[in-house]
């Protein structure tokens, strides 16, 4: 007994000594925060806290567009002679993990600007908000035009219920009797994306909103078709939409399928369902995919590869979220050119004033443009795919004009 | 291999079969030794306390989000680690406390610790709700029902988002536990009410342990007949341990939203639960000490080994690193790193004495007979 | 009633890669008494290895018989080089063995293959079978046919072989079985291939209507694991039924009953597996085992 509490005095000695070293490891002294005010030549910090592992790994090419537009932006002499530094982290699609790199990239690294790729850049609002440090987003999610509560927070991509409103208003016009099924992730886009059809007075017949990661799908398009769906809407990522609509090529049904904008492109579904599977879809897009044949030739998407390859991310180049994490890199460099000055605030005033500004990741004739909701892209174009490309219907419609957005 | 595991049994029986109360129905005799590790315990504390004078708000953030995590894996291991009941749900246990105490906060302006108490008491209903029914199984069926809990819970979030928040969960305007001195920074303070709240969980899980309810469960482990026999009504243990544990891990829950400052679905996936599992085995789940070591691994080793490694697919071979050293630690230290760090200790007190009187040391090899097959609680 | 029987087929050929995949978690727990979580990450390696064989020009099913071999191997390295070193009786640090193969081999594969989801050419090529209103497709059908033929093979080895009684006997009594001189190591690995292998046809037949990618069968193991609980871990029978009754019922309270939709239809399904449990805890199909004091 006796030696038994003996063993443990050293275990708890052991211990201590381990628990110690570890908290002290790493750590830094306190009162080291530094001045976030930018020197004359001193280099502009963004942090990325990203996705690249986890259970939304698959979106990690969008960091690699980011990383090279920032890298050609400093070869090329950077902002003003300042050189932008980028300070990237994983965090694994884990709220705790994006505050915890939120928070090392202000405190620590002295960052102007935080970006996230989506949903749970929400856990990191009120931080920032706080510290006065500006976050971009990319996600599409609604919560986050929610620009009184939180004015530091903005976002790239257009709001999911936009988009929902256009396919609500081209059904009305086009296919008024439609029956409709919706296939969607049981979360907040789905949500959003209803209410934006409900908008424009289409409520789909079926919907089957399921968890991420369920693929095999066979028994809910059974139910759609016992229904009498004659219109799919898909605003769901890989593998659940390509896989379903491979499903739905190989047992010969063929209803109207209108394929979410950031869910249509050729990696997240098009590679996987196979092209014949996806002919004759529709889909409001205002990004452009390096994997459509139609841009083999086009100067921007030319330019672009060439960063990707000189910062050595040629394995990304034809993924459409490396294009779009290209794109948000170029905007924060046009915004910093006409900051005037190199902090937050400077960053944010020049974000909140674009005007018709291009952007390498936009279809042509479609520009960023500030707004009140943060969000910077308004327009669409309306495409169909033809078997090889997604090819354009119509013109460009602007959810401005239309009074879907003030 | 069989004769490792024979021979420390033997100690097992021995602390299973001590007489339920102490001789006289007074304190049992402490010797100085014991005296020793108290106050060792009550350094590393003072320690721990000084701490954030010393190091950055990030760096106290991320100690406090171990501290909280540290929390839910001692949860556990009351659970695993003293009644043999291996859950793999207590993740979402977690989240339901966090989401209770948020709640209460944000929609009926409670105060924090009423907030605190509503997540022990929700926690205290649900672990019945669940209780029943899994301290009926075995092994592999309470494996299965608490995965299932773990799956279903950030479903059920989205599901019912009027009430859950949906994926923006629920937020606080103003820090759940403000600092009430100008001397001290809000994390500053939040660490070290956080600190405290770990210490006295400890001491509360230790005292359980230590008493009835502690020796009637290593009848329990000792094998349920043997219990029955004794005239322990097994199930009921069981429940009450079940009950106890969902409390603490919704508590735990709590203190670690007070510390995100908010609740989100994403932040209880299946893999948070399972990571929980892993700290307490890791760490070594018949350890308090373990439940922190372990915390402390899974919160810091992703961030360390992700910055570490440089270059293309990093968050990958990252990911890889992890998993190796969490394999080695279980392969190394079956009983955690406490209990690796017991047996270094017994090893190198063998060694010194050896060393002192070379004639009467053991001429056996030193490690079979210090490779207890279950560590002794702390 | 077309609808309705169309849902249950739909079910039970969801319910094949369920069956699969619980056997192989059977026949390792029964084993090794480890609850592998890994399981379904090996079953995405084998298929990545089916995969990567069709691309370097190996027809289809010479890859798949290269694949299943292969993973057969990898699972006697696992145990031999990992799992035997873990007491069976550690239920905790085996499971947490199992976490750890599962996200070091979901790092290698995406690391070595990447996330974005792939396109599996299906081995049964791209018919559909219509009759009377109802239809399956040749995937349905050959994952049925594959499945089932593993399940026959699998069903003579065990019980028609010497090499499977052993395996049987190393499984159930190590130490009688030392007594009779076999090597329980040697056998236990050789159980872990046997699992492997069953696994790897859950993957391959999962991959064509999945996609192939690294988080493929994340959703299918805990199917799995309701399937092995359901039917009885013991029991090779059982398992197969699990598998099918959970696609079954997963389907149809998806379908029919109001409110479960397409993300909590599983919650009919682990409802009648815990109801199963209660009543009999060693599954439909298990054998409660007799302990002596």
């Amino acid at each position: 007994m006796n030696q038994q509490k003996r063993i443990r005095g050293r275990v708890a000695t052991i211990a201590v000594a381990a628990v110690a070293m570890l908290a002290l490891a790493g750590c830094t002294p306190r009162a080291a925060a530094g001045d976030s005010a930018v020197a004359d030549d001193a280099p502009i910090v963004i942090g990325a806290s990203w996705p690249q592992s986890g259970p939304l790994g698959s979106v990690a090419p969008g960091l690699s567009g980011l990383e090279a537009a920032i890298a050609a932006a400093n070869e090329a002499g950077g902002v003003d002679g300042h050189e932008i530094t980028l300070v990237t982290a994983d965090d694994a699609y884990d709220p705790s993990r994006l505050v915890e790199n939120e928070r090392k990239f202000v405190e620590q690294d002295g960052a102007i600007a935080v970006v996230n790729f989506g949903g749970i850049s929400i856990a990191g609002r009120e931080y920032l908000g706080q510290k006065n440090v500006m976050g971009v987003s990319m996600a599409g999610n609604s919560p986050l035009s929610d620009v009184e509560a939180f004015p530091m927070q903005r976002a790239f991509w257009p709001d999911v219920s936009w988009e929902a409103q256009l396919q609500g208003k081209w059904l009305t016009e086009n296919k008024p009797d439609a029956v409709v099924g919706y296939i969607g992730f049981n979360n907040d886009l789905t949500e959003s994306h209803l209410a934006g059809l409900a908008e424009q007075g289409i409520v789909p017949a079926q919907v089957a909103a399921v968890a991420p990661g369920t693929a095999d799908l066979s028994a809910q398009i059974s139910q759609f078709q016992a229904a009498g769906v004659d219109t799919v809407i898909f605003n769901i990522g890989a593998p659940t939409g390509g896989s379903t609509l491979a499903y739905m090529q190989q047992i010969g049904w063929k209803p109207t399928v209108l394929l979410s904008s950031t869910v249509s492109d050729f990696h997240t579904v098009i590679n996987l369902a196979g092209p014949e599977a996806v002919k004759d879809a529709y889909s409001f897009e205002f990004f452009k995919d390096p994997s459509d044949p139609r841009y083999a030739d086009d100067e921007v998407i030319a330019q672009y590869t060439a960063d990707m390859e000189a910062s050595g991310h040629d394995a990304d180049v034809s993924n459409a979220l490396a294009l779009e994490g290209y794109g948000l890199g170029a905007a924060l460099i046009d915004a910093l050119s006409r900051a005037e000055s190199y902090d937050s605030e400077g960053l944010l005033t020049a974000w909140d004033s674009f005007d018709s500004t291009e952007n390498p990741m936009l279809r042509d004739g479609i520009t960023l443009d500030a707004s009140a909701h943060g969000r910077v892209v308004f327009q669409y174009q309306l495409s169909r795919f033809d078997g090889t490309s997604w090819t354009d219907e119509g013109d460009i419609q602007d959810v401005r004009d239309l009074g879907i957005v003030d | 291999m069989s004769a490792q595991i024979a021979v420390p049994n033997r100690s097992d029986h021995r602390e299973a079969v001590r007489p339920p109360s102490a001789p006289n129905g007074g304190p049992p005799v402490r010797p100085a030794a014991a005296r020793v590790s108290f106050w060792l315990g009550v350094v590393a504390a003072l320690l721990a306390a000084v701490v954030p004078f010393v190091v950055s708000d990030y760096d106290l953030f991320n100690l406090s989000r171990v501290a909280a995590v540290a929390i839910g894996v001692a949860s556990l291991n009351l659970l695993t680690g003293f009644s043999g009941q291996v859950s793999l749900g207590q993740g979402a246990i977690f989240g339901i406390g966090g989401y209770a105490a948020m709640m209460s906060m944000r929609f009926i302006e409670m105060p924090a610790w009423a907030a605190l108490l509503v997540a022990i008491a929700v926690g205290g209903v649900v672990g019945l709700v669940i209780g029943l029914p899994a301290t009926r199984m075995g092994g592999f069926n309470l494996g299965l029902l608490t995965i299932v809990i773990a799956a279903l819970f950030p479903v059920l979030l989205y599901r019912f988002s009027d009430f859950t928040g949906g994926q923006a969960g629920v937020t606080l305007s103003a820090p759940a536990l403000p600092s009430p001195t100008e001397a001290l920074t809000d994390a500053q303070w939040l660490y070290l009410v956080v600190l405290a709240l770990l210490l006295a969980t400890i001491a509360f899980l230790n005292r359980l342990v230590g008493r009835r309810t502690g020796r009637a469960l290593s009848l329990i482990r000792a094998g349920r007949i043997l219990a029955v026999s004794s005239g322990v009504d097994t199930h009921l243990v069981k429940l009450q341990l079940f009950v106890i544990s969902s409390m603490i891990a919704a508590f735990g829950g709590a203190i670690f939203a007070f510390v995100l400052g908010l609740v989100v679905p994403e932040s209880y996936p299946l893999i948070f639960s399972i990571t929980i599992l892993v700290a307490s085995v890791v760490g070594g789940s018949r350890s308090w000490v373990g439940a922190i070591l372990g915390a402390a691994l899974v919160v810091y080793l992703p961030s360390i080994t992700s910055s570490v490694i440089p270059g293309e697919a990093s968050a990958y071979l990252a990911q890889l690193v992890f998993a190796v050293v969490l394999g080695v630690c279980v392969i190394v230290a079956p009983n955690g790193i406490a209990g690796g760090i017991r047996r270094l200790a017994i090893w190198m007190r063998r060694r010194s004495r050896a060393r002192r009187s070379p004639r009467t040391a053991p001429t056996a090899s030193p490690m079979p007979e210090t490779t207890p097959d279950r560590e002794e609680p702390r | 009633m077309t609808e309705f029987l169309q849902i249950v087929l739909d079910g039970l050929m969801t319910g094949v890669v369920y069956a699969a995949l619980a056997l192989a978690l059977g026949v390792v727990f029964q084993g090794t008494g480890m609850l592998n979580l890994s399981q379904g990450e090996l079953a995405v390696v084998a298929a990545y290895i089916a995969w990567a064989c069709t691309q370097a020009g190996i027809p289809i099913w010479p890859a798949i018989a290269i694949a299943i071999v292969a993973s057969a191997v990898l699972g006697a390295v696992i145990y031999h080089g990992v799992v035997r070193f873990v007491p069976p009786h550690r239920e905790d640090s085996l499971m947490t063995l199992g976490v750890t193969l599962l996200l070091g081999l979901n790092a290698i594969v995406s690391m070595v293959w990447g996330t974005d989801p792939r396109a599996f050419p299906s081995p049964f090529g791209t018919w559909v079978a219509n009759f009377g209103g109802l239809r399956l497709t040749s995937q349905q059908l050959g994952g049925v046919a594959l499945v089932g033929a593993t399940m026959l093979v699998m069903a003579v080895v065990f019980t028609r072989t010497t090499f499977g009684l052993r395996l049987r006997a190393v499984a159930q009594n190590p130490r009688s079985a030392a007594y009779l001189g076999l090597r329980s190591g040697l056998w236990l690995s050789a159980g872990w291939a046997a699992a492997c292998a069953v696994g790897a046809v859950a993957g391959i037949v999962a991959a064509p209507t999945a996609g192939l990618s690294p988080a493929m069968m994340t959703v299918p193991l805990l199917m799995a694991l309701a399937a092995a609980n359901i039917g009885g871990i013991s029991s090779r029978v059982g398992v197969v039924v699990g598998g099918l009754l959970i696609g079954l019922l997963t389907a149809i309270g998806g379908r029919y009953i109001p409110g479960l939709g397409g993300d909590l239809n599983v919650v009919f399904a682990f409802a009648a597996v815990i109801a199963v449990i209660l009543v009999k805890p060693a599954g439909l199909f298990g054998r409660e085992s007799v302990v002596r004091a």
